[in-house]
């Protein structure tokens, strides 16, 4: 590893927002208020599926305190928000969070109560359609005339390396195996707020709110009220947690509000209650896999063939791009000859799925390492054994026909697998639990579980990884930041604020983070796929590096010396090869801008381009660079109750750089959680197309008590992609909780749960013979 | 929208003679369990409430020789920080030690829990087996009922109307019964029971004696398993015993509840659970 000295960056730096959140300064989107707002509550149609013969508003409008009721009717531009998601439903409903009309009056429970009185009239059309078998199934009704099969559109992707009948007829034993997972919320403890309003100077639509993705929000509104771009403007406020969900949910609301204002002229205020947040926000897709993995004499794996059903809910937003990011990670970070992955989304009358964290990987990640741990076990080795020979090496080939070269991958992942093993004596547990499940005398049994991934960095395939960062430098030596991608929680105003200080060489505290502004800055795309470290840094860096060469021009006369050779560092522009020469920064951002009259303001605009890739075939490099991990779980089960108790968790992963290496922990540590929830006791129920999961009571999220010693390796290298080599840390740590807890429990008790969550139901079931 | 009356009384007289006067007005000390039953049921019928946490005879712990009085506003963190309770009742310190968080433990009264009950109400199981009685009082008259007799009255529906709780009296024998508390949740705290089992007993040369066992979120409201108690009193425990019991235990359950679908998971964890509770006494 090249020795490095940093100022800023590779530093845990208190974070900058850290202030105004622990001493509960910080606006929220609820905090926002505006002079003579409304408030507005949505009208949910009563029944999961149905035609809708008539929504009379006249009692609604009466009621005094009430501006305005508005039905689809009323919706100036398309109806439709993104994928099929009406704004407000017209003559069909799918889904038990279909809105029908909605009402803006002088309180919000003036709102509701007059939401109360609208009448609507329902014929129910059959039985709402509410699990994947049901919605794939040839005999089942269609949700939309024009999905035939229920099938998503473009959610369909086919990925293939070799043959794999060729491979599984090589094996000496086939081994099928399926795998399933369920909705599960996001569970953001800040509901969506959103308060929209007309500029009438600019006839500017403003929109503030608890958004992730300002320029999506942006796109929906525009096309909602039949506006340019250019009039609607999105600003985003504080958020309390999001993880990929505050962004259909927010669009609808904003999409509401904003046609609300323009038809009272008032500023409109909507804010979710936790029971709107759960039907109405995104879900993690459940998932249906099927597993075919071939498996030769040596322990050597000759071909995987997988298929998995997504299921999407009534219109979908994200399956076609999560079933993407899915279909390239199915078959796990092995080399294996042969692959075949088949993925589909279907329509069901239920909650959707959308973006959560991972996005698709905890789902692939479960069943893809439950499968490797179960083929270890019958071909009689241990689980890192049977993963060190068969896991990928630098050099190897993805499915998609992507080699690995060494700069792609620099820790080699079999280092991360005996580094986690090493720490937590794995072998030696493995083997002494695996005896002791067998002993009577204990009802409660210990059990360790290793899993190991990789993950594709930023978008790839998905979409082109754009960034764009405003950097002004004002004439006192102090500097704004901008960037188009969003602050929600992650850190990522602190480490592009280490970016900037560092390559300007000046204290942190001379910068400012300035919140994402549709106005401000240009569309770089969502704040998602962790990708906010690597695209946003990057033009961070390239826009510092703009503003100092234009700086070093006008200096080096001064300073005696080429351009080349003049070093920001310490607070000061200096001359390298002189350091006796020197301009504090202060004085040289006055004289750049005072007296030579040059911009110190500049946007970086970082596009790796589109990623080399054939859609058609698949074949290419779906992403341009992988992260890989390694995780140890260590549980408790107590197999009179079924309940499973964390105790340790140890993960090793390379992430190239850690730009503030507490805010990479953090990151690590809350994914780390939210897959411990997913794993053993998240779950929801809207098995008859209506919600009976509605609040935090119901669903059930880790507390701080549930949460075991975590320990994290970082490996750090010297990566060609991101700024310092960064390349993105917020959904490692999600991902290989779940199958690490699923397979020790199978290590504790000797058999397997193939379906999560591992609740206190399924873990003691299968004790009885059950589920094995 | 409705108007809703808010009161707030100094004495329990004029809270139950607003009680009195309006019959559909709910009692609220930490709220805790009514709000969200407000919240939640969009037809309640309630007129208005009732703030009774200024009300200074309600609150407090307080001990004669043979009795712990325990004010209808003791909140559960209360209860489970009294050093006495602790030393005393620890089977009720360690019930209200299990309620919720620390925030619904510092808001939350023990009279709410017990008025309310619920499936999953920690402190029933620990006040059945202690034989608690409760403090009621109504406009004209003043009554004590054990909380065992309170249950029964409540799953006959034979609850009068215009009552309000005084405190709990819990007698405290010379030589503290060895005590037994667990509860079984989906997560380690703040979290509803799943399943709770409350256990006191004796033992007087090996023998196990005075033994009283409840079971609460099994069945709707708590119960006592008085058969299984029967079973084991002034035997000496053994493995074969402990299992017994819990068998007992599991067929009273199921002749109250009936056979359902969660039955698959509860007849054997309640089998255990209780086996668990017993297997201290060898
Ligand atoms: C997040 C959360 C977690 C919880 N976790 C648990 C848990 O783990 N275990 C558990 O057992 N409970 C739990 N609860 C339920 C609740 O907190 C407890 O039952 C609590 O003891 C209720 O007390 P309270 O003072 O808040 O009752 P309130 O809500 O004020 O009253 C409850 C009922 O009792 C009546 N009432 C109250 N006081 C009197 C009185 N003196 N005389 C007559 N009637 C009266 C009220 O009219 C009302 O019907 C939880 C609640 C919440 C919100």
């Amino acid at each position: 590893m090249k020795a490095r000295q940093f100022t800023a960056v590779s530093r845990s730096l208190p974070r900058v927002d850290g202030h105004a959140k622990v001493t509960g300064a910080m606006k929220f989107g609820d905090d926002v208020n505006l002079y003579r707002q409304l408030y507005a509550k949505t009208v949910y149609t009563r029944i999961p599926k149905g035609t809708v013969k008539s929504v009379n508003i006249d009692k609604a409008c009466k009621v005094a305190g009430v501006a305005a009721v508005i039905t689809q009717k009323d919706v100036p531009g398309k109806p439709i928000t993104f994928g099929r998601f009406p704004v407000i439903a017209g003559k069909e409903v799918r889904y038990i969070g279909d809105a029908l009309a909605v009402v803006a009056a002088e309180s919000s429970e003036i709102a509701a109560y007059a939401a109360s009185l609208v009448e609507v009239e329902y014929e129910e059309v059959g039985k709402p359609i509410t699990d994947i078998e049901e919605a794939a199934s040839f005999q089942a009704a269609q949700i939309h005339a024009d999905a035939p099969g229920n099938l998503i559109d473009h959610a369909s992707h086919h990925l293939e390396m070799g043959d794999a009948d060729t491979g599984l007829s090589h094996a000496d034993m086939i081994v099928e195996r399926h795998y399933r997972t369920g909705f599960v919320d996001n569970g953001y403890i800040e509901p969506e707020a959103v308060i929209a309003e007309v500029e009438i100077n600019t006839q500017t639509v403003v929109i503030r709110g608890t958004i992730q993705n300002p320029y999506n929000i942006r796109s929906a509104v525009a096309g909602v009220l039949g506006y340019p771009l250019n009039r609607i403007r999105v600003i985003q406020t504080a958020i309390g947690g999001s993880f990929g969900g505050k962004d259909e949910s927010m669009i609808a609301l904003s999409c509401r509000a904003s046609i609300l204002a323009l038809k009272t002229g008032r500023p409109v205020k909507m804010v979710f209650t936790r029971e709107e947040s759960f039907i109405c926000s995104p879900k993690r897709h459940p998932f249906h896999s099927s597993y075919r993995a071939g498996l030769a004499k040596d322990g050597k794996i000759t071909a995987i063939a997988s298929t998995h059903y997504v299921q999407g809910g009534p219109y979908n937003k994200q399956a076609m791009f999560a079933n993407w990011r899915a279909s390239i990670h199915a078959a796990g970070p092995y080399r294996i000859p042969h692959v075949d992955t088949n993925i589909h989304g279907v329509y069901t009358n239920t909650i959707f799925g959308g973006a959560y964290r991972g996005f698709s990987s905890p789902q692939v990640v479960f069943a893809v390492e439950s499968l490797i741990d179960e083929c270890s076990e019958l071909s009689g080795m241990n689980p890192r054994e049977f993963r060190m020979l068969n896991c990928l090496q630098p050099w190897d080939t993805l499915p998609t026909g992507q080699q690995l070269s060494p700069e792609r991958m620099p820790a080699n992942l079999s280092q991360l697998i005996e580094a986690v093993c090493r720490k937590t004596s794995f072998d030696e547990k493995w083997e002494q639990f695996r005896i002791m499940k067998d002993n009577r005398a204990h009802t409660v049994k210990r059990g360790i579980g290793l899993s190991a991934t990789f993950r594709g960095v930023g978008l790839g395939g998905e979409g082109i990884d754009t960034g764009s960062a405003s950097v002004t430098i004002d004439s006192d030596g102090y500097v704004q930041v901008t960037s188009g991608f969003t602050e929600m929680g992650q850190g990522l105003a602190t480490s592009l604020s280490q970016i900037a200080a560092e390559e300007f060489g000046i204290d942190i505290s001379r910068i400012t983070w300035n919140q994402n502004d549709t106005s401000a800055n240009m569309d770089n795309g969502p704040t998602v796929a962790s990708r906010g470290i690597v695209s946003g840094g990057n033009a961070v860096v390239q826009a510092a590096r703009k503003l100092k060469k234009r700086m070093a021009a006008v200096l080096c006369g001064r300073l005696g010396c080429r351009i080349e050779d003049v070093e920001f560092a310490d607070s000061m522009v200096r001359n390298n090869l002189d350091p006796e020469k020197q301009i504090n920064f202060s004085d040289a951002a006055f004289i750049c801008l005072q007296e030579h009259g040059i911009s110190l303001y500049a946007l970086g605009w970082h596009s790796p381009g589109p990623q080399p890739l054939d859609h058609k075939t698949g074949r290419g490099e779906a992403y341009p660079s992988y992260l890989f991990g390694a995780t140890v779980a260590e549980i408790a089960v107590d197999t009179g109750t079924g309940k499973i108790t964390a105790e340790r968790i140890t993960s090793a992963i390379e992430l190239g750089r850690a730009v503030n290496p507490q805010i990479v922990r953090g990151q690590f540590i809350g994914g780390a959680i939210q897959g411990l929830g997913f794993a053993v006791m998240e779950e929801m129920d809207c098995s008859d197309g209506y919600m009976h999961t509605l609040n935090f009571n119901d669903f059930m999220i880790p507390g701080a008590m549930d949460i075991p010693e975590i320990d994290i390796m970082l490996f750090e290298t010297d990566e060609h992609l991101g700024p310092y080599g960064a390349k993105g840390i917020g959904e490692i740590g999600i991902e290989m909780i779940a199958p690490a807890v699923a397979n020790a429990y199978a290590n504790a008790v000797g058999k397997r749960i193939r379906e999560l969550p591992l609740n206190l139901e399924r873990a003691l079931a299968v004790d009885e013979g059950g589920e094995a | 929208m409705k108007n809703i009356r808010f009161f707030q009384p100094d004495t329990v007289v004029h809270a139950l003679e607003f009680l009195h006067e309006h019959p559909k007005a709910r009692i609220v000390a930490g709220g805790t369990d009514l709000l969200p039953e407000y919240r939640e049921k969009e037809d309640n019928a309630i007129t208005g409430f009732i703030d009774i946490m200024r009300i200074r005879e309600l609150s407090g712990i307080s001990f004669d020789d043979h009795a712990a009085h325990i004010g209808a506003l003791a909140t559960h963190a209360m209860i489970a920080q009294n050093g006495t309770l602790k030393e005393r009742l620890p089977v009720l310190s360690a019930a209200c030690s299990h309620v919720g968080s620390p925030q619904i433990r510092n808001l939350g009264t023990i009279g709410g829990n017990i008025i309310t009950m619920s499936a999953c109400a920690d402190t029933l199981p620990a006040l059945l087996v202690l034989e608690a009685r409760m403090v009621m009082r109504s406009l004209h008259q003043t009554r004590t009922i054990t909380v065992e007799e309170y249950i029964d009255e409540k799953r006959k529906q034979l609850v009068p109307p215009g009552e309000m709780l005084i405190k709990i009296v819990c007698d405290l024998p010379d030589e503290v019964p060895l005590s037994y508390f667990f509860k079984l949740s989906r997560r380690a705290a703040a979290a509803k029971a799943r399943m709770t089992v409350a256990r006191t007993a004796y033992i007087e040369s090996g023998q196990v004696r005075n033994l009283r066992l409840s079971v609460g979120a099994v069945t709707s409201l708590a119960l006592r398993y008085r058969e299984a108690e029967k079973l084991i009193e002034g035997k000496a425990v053994t493995d074969q015993l402990c299992c017994q019991a819990g068998e007992r235990v599991v067929h009273d359950m199921l002749a109250v509840t009936g056979r359902r679908k969660s039955a698959a998971y509860k007849i054997p964890v309640l089998t255990e659970m209780v086996r668990r509770s017993l297997e201290g006494l060898q």
